[in-house]
């Protein structure tokens, strides 16, 4: 038996683990509609003091949280060089230039912010997911969704498919392995030939997949029917979602991070003004 | 076509931080005609020790020799696949082909068999495993009973003529006269397979058809005993599975004296033992 990690959950016991589910995804939903209201190195600077914080917190290794960004750092690459090549806002003071290429002070800054902006967006749903199990994500959603129930959308009915869903895909991955290797023994060869030929080769995994899927579908189907399961409303569950001491203690500290964020790009408060300090802004 | 295992370990994902040993030093050899069982608890790493066989899990530290072909360095793939036949467990969930005949040609078409050969091979292997090839071989696998897609399923593997036959649990989930048909089936197979090894939770099973026996436990090898050896005593017990029960039978036809001898692993032995008995005390 293998063991099969869904997704990127990190176990640890922190008090991040230990945050309702609910706490998260609303502070992470939050703090990407945050993101779009830093234009600044320093409101960058702040968050990160509070990403810094939060990670530390979650005793994950920082190195492994770094490693999760690999998956974009193309489309920050790309995102920058197409800011670099087509940039049409303030040329007022040129730093650099070569042939027909000339690179000016906004632009790098600009180019900077989008890269900053792109990587802490993912940061936060990526702290997210390391330390929320993917079947907590779905009980907090559900939760949260409860209000849709009004206007006729069955969330139950949505969150048991998402659980029965989550609950198949080891299982399912299993199944593929143990085909695979069966096929395997029976010399099929999967990696080499052109593209086409591989994906034939595919079909004596995929027909015996699919219909081993079907089977079990059938399967907890009529298991679910013999155990008088009718709706999903009225469903109990072992683990019931509950807020602990810590989720309003990070609301605030979350809500703090907010307002400093909020006031550094509308510089709104009436004893301080921001622009006395140039630097900043 | 013997086969060397020498302090064969395996561990799961080693560099993970939640790591598994599935094999611990192990060290087994099997000889031409050997029907060895493996046997051992849930997890104490019997598959993992089998897929080593033919080149399926990667020998990570240890050797393994199969005919001479040492799995630790470069070999032909396909050529040892041929000769270890592996049947997997519930074998009849990975068909896939439109009909019988074409899924158990699969195993031939990948050795790159001329289309002649290929046909032999798979009538051959179809009436091997007792299923009648003019009747099957249009029929699609899905559309035949549990007992005979399983069939198909072994005689896939059969196709391809191993010499050495490899069953993970052949008879999982089969009723009774299901598991003593598939079992008279590796029997009869075992004619023309030489060796075959064998997975099973079945003491009466492995009583009455092996002649090795290896237990393992935890990933450990415990040993490797004849039949009377290992069902001598309670010891198996001790790793979580049952005595044949002709053995728990004949213990206690033995305690009540009525017969002499318990090392018995089959019907028909137990029979004879009762027979004696009864001829002594007449």
């Amino acid at each position: 038996m293998r063991e099969i990690s869904l997704g990127q959950y990190y176990p640890a016991s922190s008090l991040i683990h230990k945050l309702d589910p609910r706490t998260k995804l609303l502070i992470s939903i939050a703090y990407i509609v945050m993101i779009f209201f830093i234009d600044t190195f320093v409101g960058f600077g702040i968050v990160a003091v509070g990403l810094l914080g939060t990670i530390l917190l979650s005793k994950i290794p920082i190195g492994k949280i770094l490693k999760s960004l690999k998956i974009i750092i193309f489309l920050v690459v790309f995102t920058v060089l197409m800011t670099l090549l087509f940039y049409g806002g303030d040329k007022s003071e040129p730093i650099w230039s070569w042939w027909i290429i000339t690179f000016y002070k906004q632009q790098l800054i600009d180019c900077g912010i989008i890269a900053c902006r792109l990587l802490f967006m993912v940061l936060g749903p990526t702290m997210l997911t390391f330390t929320t199990t993917p079947v907590q994500l779905t009980d907090g959603m559900q939760s949260l969704l409860k209000p849709l129930a009004l206007i006729k959308i069955p969330v139950h009915s949505l969150a048991i498919i998402m659980s029965i869903t989550l609950r198949f895909i080891p299982t399912l991955s299993e199944e593929t392995d143990k085909i695979i290797n069966a096929q395997k023994s029976r010399c099929a060869d999967f990696e080499s030939g052109n593209i086409f030929k591989r994906a034939k080769a595919m079909i004596p995994i995929l027909i015996p997949l699919l219909t081993s899927s079907i089977r079990r579908a059938e399967e907890l189907a009529n298991a679910m029917d013999s155990r008088c399961f009718k709706d999903a409303k009225h469903r109990t569950r072992m683990k019931k979602l509950k807020f602990g001491w810590f989720d309003p203690i990070s609301f605030i500290l979350f809500c703090v991070l907010f307002f400093v964020i909020l006031w550094l790009k509308f510089n709104f408060l009436p004893f301080i003004d921001l622009r006395a300090f140039g630097w900043i802004i | 076509m013997p086969i060397k295992i020498e302090n064969l370990s395996f561990t799961y994902d080693p560099k993970a931080k939640f790591s598994k040993t599935a094999l611990k030093d192990v060290s087994l050899s099997v000889e031409d005609g050997d029907f060895l069982a493996i046997v051992g608890h849930t997890g104490s790493g019997k598959s993992t020790l089998v897929t080593h066989l033919n080149g399926l899990t990667k020998v990570q530290s240890g050797k393994i020799t199969v005919d001479e072909v040492d799995l630790t360095g470069k070999y032909d793939a396909k050529k040892l696949r041929a000769k270890v036949g592996m049947v997997f467990q519930y074998p009849e969930y990975q068909l896939f082909a439109d009909t019988v005949e074409l899924d158990v040609a699969f195993g031939p078409k990948n050795l790159g068999l001329d289309e002649d050969e290929i046909k032999v091979r798979v009538k051959d292997a179809i009436e091997a495993v007792g299923l009648d090839f003019d009747e099957i071989r249009e029929k699609s696998p899905f559309e035949l009973s549990g007992g005979q897609m399983r069939r198909v399923a072994i005689a896939g593997v059969i196709a391809m003529r191993p010499e050495i036959l490899v069953l993970d649990e052949p008879t999982a989930g089969l009723d009774p006269k299901g598991k003593r048909d598939i079992m008279e089936l590796v029997l009869s197979l075992k004619k023309t397979t030489k060796t075959v090894i064998m997975i099973s939770h079945n003491m009466d099973e492995v009583a009455k058809y092996c002649n090795k026996i290896a237990l393992l436990k935890d990933g450990e090898l415990v040993g490797v005993y004849t039949p009377s050896e290992l069902f001598a005593d309670d010891t198996i017990e001790e790793y979580g599975l049952k005595l044949p029960s002709t053995v728990v039978l004949a213990r206690r036809l033995k305690s009540c004296g009525l017969i002499q001898n318990d090392c018995v692993f089959t019907e028909e032995e137990l029979v004879a033992e009762i027979v004696k008995g009864g001829e002594r005390h007449a």
